[in-house]
């Protein structure tokens, strides 16, 4: 775990659904803005449950959205 | 700032405040009369850890979103933490007792009951310092 890290474009993809901000993001998946927040910064790793949600909210596949990498 | 954080600044104020009054009291009084009776009676004051629910209330009617999945791990990771610190806390508490009075000697009962009240207090203390931690930290989960 501590050589992996998930990367995620939701950032991006705020902006190209119609630059939405993170309250309105949150209130579609369910969480708090705080939790966008994390998920962005790569703070926080989402459950696959909210990854689906998040993903859906996009209507693109979870791989959009999240992809897995990992460190040498 | 979250209802979460918000109850575990509570919490370290009351009990902070709670320590320095009782232990201030006792002190005073005990320069003064020479004995304490009065002073251990402002330990009461823990109860207004109980009113918490009622200071933070959870919004009614709102569609906002108060706590998820992210709040709860964060809880769960600090009672984790809580409970390892606790236990050997208390076993280090235990082995020390021993070595302080010797095996010979023996304790009187009310000690039994303050390392029950003093470990409440610890895990309550521990708890709100890992959740503000945590959130502080911006909950980076080693991943």
């Amino acid at each position: 775990m501590g050589n992996s890290k998930l990367k995620n474009q939701i950032r991006r993809l705020r902006f190209e659904n119609g630059e939405i901000t993170q309250q309105q993001l949150a209130d579609l998946v369910g969480v708090t803005r705080q939790t966008i927040l994390a998920i962005e910064a790569g703070n926080y790793s989402p459950s696959l449950t909210l990854a689906f949600k998040i993903a859906n909210a996009f209507k693109v596949p979870l791989e959009t959205v999240f992809q897995y990498e990992k460190k040498n | 700032m979250n209802r979460m954080q918000k109850i575990a600044w509570f919490n370290l104020i009351v009990i902070t405040a709670t320590i320095i009054i009782t232990s201030a009291a006792i002190a005073i009084e005990f320069h003064i009369r020479g004995y304490s009776q009065i002073g251990p009676y402002f330990v009461a004051m823990l109860a207004m850890l109980k009113i918490t629910p009622l200071l933070f209330k959870k919004p009614q009617g709102q569609s906002k979103v108060v706590c998820d999945e992210r709040d709860d791990f964060i809880v769960q990771r600090a009672i984790s933490f809580t409970n390892t610190a606790f236990w050997l806390v208390f076993i280090l508490s235990c082995f020390l007792l021993w070595l302080a009075i010797r095996p010979e000697s023996s304790v009187p009962t009310i000690t039994l009951s303050l390392m029950a009240a003093g470990g409440a207090l610890f895990v309550k203390a521990v708890c709100s310092v890992a959740i503000l931690i945590q959130y502080g930290r911006g909950n980076k989960d080693g991943q």
